[in-house]
């Protein structure tokens, strides 16, 4: 009996190792014929919509053709506009939280004052950890069920990318989304983020790396996914042959620490690490390493630049060098110190450099939101982004150069700066004057 | 169970009787009748078939409801099939989709957990393995999704014989333990440098055309979705509205693809433990030893235990790939995938298919429902925990057989024996117990209340005094106070 039962077992393992050869078999003759239909249907029916382009720009102005597109109208009343977000409430990356916050209490302002086209801003902003599995199903939601306008600002380089698919088959734009990864500036007119892309950033860092620390040996240490790779391809460009690179370390975004791989690189030789961390594992490795008597020169990503950065690290980021494209809120001009001002009047006790960024993107919606004006839809919305709200001569009260957005370059902010972190006086160092603008060396 | 006139076994079930029969061919006609008349032949005939069909299901439904006496079933059925149409929005539809789904894995963890009393932590990786396995296939090397999918659902079940291994020399929690190391390695192992060009790393891989309905299904449900077009978009260009049919065509036409396999794989769970396999796992489970005489191969048994419950969880896989068209290693944490499931499946009711449902459906509503509830997302991530874990108690407590069973048991339910049975627990406990419960429940609200006058009722307490499951460590603390609790000996009536 037993031996039957075991030609049995085997003949069942023989089919199910057969199978998979059966199914490629099947899958030649499928010819996708069934499961093909019409997908690209939704997909060119959205960027149709969007793209919307005027058909008598010779004759009007691109300012009054707004007025006439047509377009999807979710989300929007004459009363109201709902608009979406999705932000870290939770779990490692919850330190970004602040800029959601931040830029909500900007719209309470405005809402205040009446809204925008006589509309009240109204926002949702979903938590979803930092998890690009949780970001799939909040978007859905936020698209599906609660019927948003638009996403607005949404946070990260990972779970933007689970979603971007999506996103761009609704046709729902997701606009100033905050993060750098360069995929933001080909992904069709529906897609745009705000902050200058990981490579160009990398790239500064790189070329002042090689100016400053030329024969150096430095190891790169980068979270394991788009935002840390696309630094990783700035720095190694930005560097050429100036350094040696002694190792790459990596690490998985939601780590707790990451002090082993930094140690990795310090023991293999390396003087100088760049790092592309979120805050709060930067703030860990800095301390931690300076914990063990180490000393090495740091530098860091745009989104460690900031005072909030520096007070989880608790004194360990003195000396850290960052690129940087907004002031540090410890800058003395009167338009930082008003923003200052402005969110210590509405109970934050210590605002960072979060908040100013946060500023920075909610001048952006409002400038897209009023220039779009009273015939808000989706068309109108991207026509007026790419056409006219920011041809050049407009300006964030809080950035050195104008925010540039056309139809081929969905690039916003583009101009940069090396920045130290002092700690005795609480605030970077840097100088105005070597702003470096991406947008005259265009790649 | 009452037995009636007309009791059918088996494949006689599905066979209309004459009174049924004649229902069929009225419904026939006058679909025919009604469609025919706007001169689609292939539409007409669809609707036709599709109603048939319908009342056909429902006509088995009725039989088995009558023959059982569950005739809730023809309702959950009912309601199961017009989820589409209930829904409010597409999201909803297709959170129904994932309950679907997500029944098939709980189906499967009951075979192993509840048929054979095998603990296995290890489902998340046989999930993911599955969904990653259609993902590799599809993205990697263009296979067609179908065939993937086979493909993808045979690796899973060979793996679970290979998962079912250590089940032969391991019992209780070292079982689990060496599951557990399953779930936990799966996510790291995806995100390793060498097999990120397959896996995608921590980015995950994403399905770039999701399956479409047909052409004539298509036709029909964006017939069928005019209602479902929100108000907002009802006065937008004619190609949204367009779009927004397609949507809702496609969210139910996947829903309904799931729908089908979900019924597939209940039916075959529900059969799976009424066969000869069924017993012999029940068998492995109540009296190893016992079996063993009997002449039960329990090691066979146990592995093919593991196979057929990792041929559910493999079609959960591939399916959650299909509905949610995106897969990154977090979805198959050991909490998300692993252990949560088993929290539900028991609150669901353990070795019974209906049980698996019920716990599907709190699996993917719970957390919706407690959003709902909670006012900041923080708050949310407590509550949830807390919640499981009170259900847990309660369950485990109050209906150790599960919602499920509590359910089937309501045909002998009467108000007389529950009043009395209430009676005798009260009585049994002194009234010490009772005002130190009292007290306890009141010093909880008045802090909840204190802290967040808005909620002001017992689910502040919870958050306030026992953040995360700490709330059940009290529960299960205050069930162990015999002391002042019991007066007497339990005597065999007494609840428990």
């Amino acid at each position: 009996m037993k031996w039957h039962r075991k030609t049995w077992m085997l003949a069942l393992l023989a089919i199910i190792a057969v199978l998979p050869v059966l199914g490629i078999a099947c899958g030649d003759d499928d010819d996708e014929g069934d499961e093909g239909g019409t997908p690209a249907t939704t997909a060119t029916t959205a960027a149709t919509t969007a793209g919307g382009s005027p058909t008598k720009a010779a004759t009007k102005s691109p300012a009054d053709e707004i007025a006439n597109i047509k377009g999807d109208t979710t989300g929007v009343t004459d009363k109201e506009v709902k608009i979406g977000s999705y932000y870290a409430k939770t779990g490692p990356a919850a330190v970004y939280n602040d800029i959601q916050l931040a830029w909500n209490m900007y719209f309470d302002e405005v809402n205040k004052k009446g809204g925008i086209a006589g509309r009240q801003i109204k926002f949702i902003v979903e938590d979803d950890g930092y998890n690009p599995s949780n970001t799939v199903n909040v978007v859905k939601k936020l698209v599906e069920q609660d019927q948003v306008f638009m996403l607005f600002n949404a946070l990260g380089t990972p779970t933007g990318m689970a979603v971007l698919e999506y996103v761009k088959a609704q046709g729902v734009p997701s606009l100033f989304i905050a993060s750098g990864a360069s995929k933001w500036a080909n992904s069709g007119p529906t897609i745009i983020g705000i902050q200058p892309d990981y490579v160009t950033e990398g790239t500064v860092l790189g070329k002042e790396m090689a100016e400053k620390q030329k024969g150096k040996k430095y190891g790169i240490l980068y979270q394991n996914d788009d935002f840390g790779k696309d630094g990783r391809e700035g720095l190694k460009k930005g560097v050429g042959t100036a350094l040696t690179l002694v190792g790459e370390e990596t690490y998985e975004a939601n780590a707790a620490d990451i002090t082993s791989q930094a140690l990795k690189l310090i023991n293999a030789g390396a003087e100088v690490i760049a790092t592309y961390a979120t805050p709060a594992q930067f703030a860990g490795v800095l301390k931690s390493v300076k914990a063990q008597g180490k000393t090495v020169t740091w530098y860091s990503s745009s989104v460690t630049a900031s005072g909030s950065t520096a007070k989880l690290a608790e004194g360990a980021m003195d000396g850290v060098i960052t690129a940087g494209y907004a002031p540090d809120p410890t800058d003395p001009d009167p338009d930082v110190q008003k923003v200052v001002k402005f969110f210590k009047d509405h109970g934050v006790a210590n605002p960072t450099a979060f908040h100013i960024v946060a500023w920075v993107f909610a001048e952006h919606l409002e400038r897209l939101l009023t220039v779009t004006g009273k015939n808000l839809n989706r068309s109108s919305l991207i026509y007026a982004m790419e056409n006219v709200a920011f041809q050049g001569d407009w300006t964030s009260t809080l950035l050195y150069k104008p925010t540039i957005i056309t139809k081929d370059d969905h690039r916003p902010i583009e101009a940069m700066f090396i920045q130290k972190w002092n700690q005795a006086a609480g605030k970077f160092d840097f100088d105005v004057s070597k702003i470096i603008d991406s947008e005259t060396t265009k790649r | 169970m009452k037995m009636t006139g007309n009791y059918r076994q088996g494949i006689e079930r599905f066979i209309p009787s004459p009174a049924e029969a004649v229902v069929l061919a009225t419904l026939l006609f006058f679909t025919w009748y009604l469609y025919g008349g706007t001169g689609n032949d292939v539409f007409a005939g669809l609707s036709t078939f599709i109603v048939v069909a319908i009342a056909w299901v429902l006509g088995v439904a009725i039989r088995v409801a009558l023959n059982d006496m569950r005739w809730w079933l023809l309702v959950i059925a009912l309601l199961l099939v017009m989820a589409p149409w209930l829904a409010l929005n597409t999201f909803q539809i297709a959170v129904m989709t994932e309950v679907l789904v997500f029944s098939l894995l709980l189906h499967g963890l009951n075979v192993v957990t509840g048929l054979t009393g095998q603990m296995s932590l290890g489902h998340g990786a046989l999930v993911g393995l599955s969904a990653y396995a259609v993902a590799i296939l599809v993205d990697h090397w263009d296979w067609p999704l179908l065939p993937a999918m086979a493909a993808a659902v045979a690796l899973t079940f060979a793996f679970g014989f290979a998962l079912g291994i250590p089940a032969l020399r391991l019992a209780g929690p070292y079982l689990a333990i060496a599951t557990v190391a399953a779930a936990l390695v799966f996510p790291l192992v995806l995100k390793l440098d060498s097999v990120q060009d397959y896996t995608g790393g921590v980015q995950g891989l994403r399905l770039h055309k999701q399956p479409q309905p047909p052409g004539f299904i298509g036709g029909f449900l964006e017939n069928e979705s005019i209602a479902k077009i929100p108000e907002q978009k009802k006065f937008a260009p004619e190609e949204v509205q367009v779009k927004e049919r397609q949507k809702f065509a496609q969210a139910t036409y996947l829903y309904f693809l799931c729908f089908g396999v979900a019924a597939i794989g209940t039916f075959a769970a529900w059969n799976l433990q009424r066969s000869r396999f069924g017993r012999a796992f029940i068998a492995v489970r109540d009296a190893e030893v016992a079996a063993t005489s009997m002449g039960v191969n329990t090691a066979l048994y146990k592995v093919t235990a593991f196979g057929i419950s990792a041929l559910y969880a493999g079609i959960a896989g591939a399916l959650l790939y299909m509905v949610v068209a995106f897969v990154a290693p977090e979805s198959f944490d050991l909490f998300n995938l692993s252990i949560n499931p088993i929290a539900y499946l028991v609150i669901g009711g353990l070795a019974a298919p209906g049980g698996a449902m019920v716990g599907a459906f709190g699996y993917k509503w719970g957390p919706e429902v407690i959003k709902k509830i909670a006012r900041t997302d923080t708050d949310f991530d407590k509550l949830q925990g807390a919640l499981t874990g009170l259900m847990l108690i309660v369950v485990m407590t109050r209906m150790p057989q599960g919602v499920w069973g509590s359910l089937t048991r309501l045909n002998s339910f009467s108000w007389k024996a529950l009043i009395n049975e209430t009676k005798a627990w009260v009585l049994s406990r002194t009234i010490a117990y009772w005002l130190a419960i009292a007290l306890g429940v009141a010093v909880v609200i008045a802090i909840g209340a204190w802290f967040a006058p808005v909620w002001g009722v017992f689910a502040a307490g919870l958050l306030v005094v026992a953040p995360q499951d700490a709330w059940a460590g009290v529960f299960l603390w205050l069930r162990s106070l015999p002391a002042i609790g019991r007066r007497r000996a339990p005597a065999p009536g007494d609840a428990r």
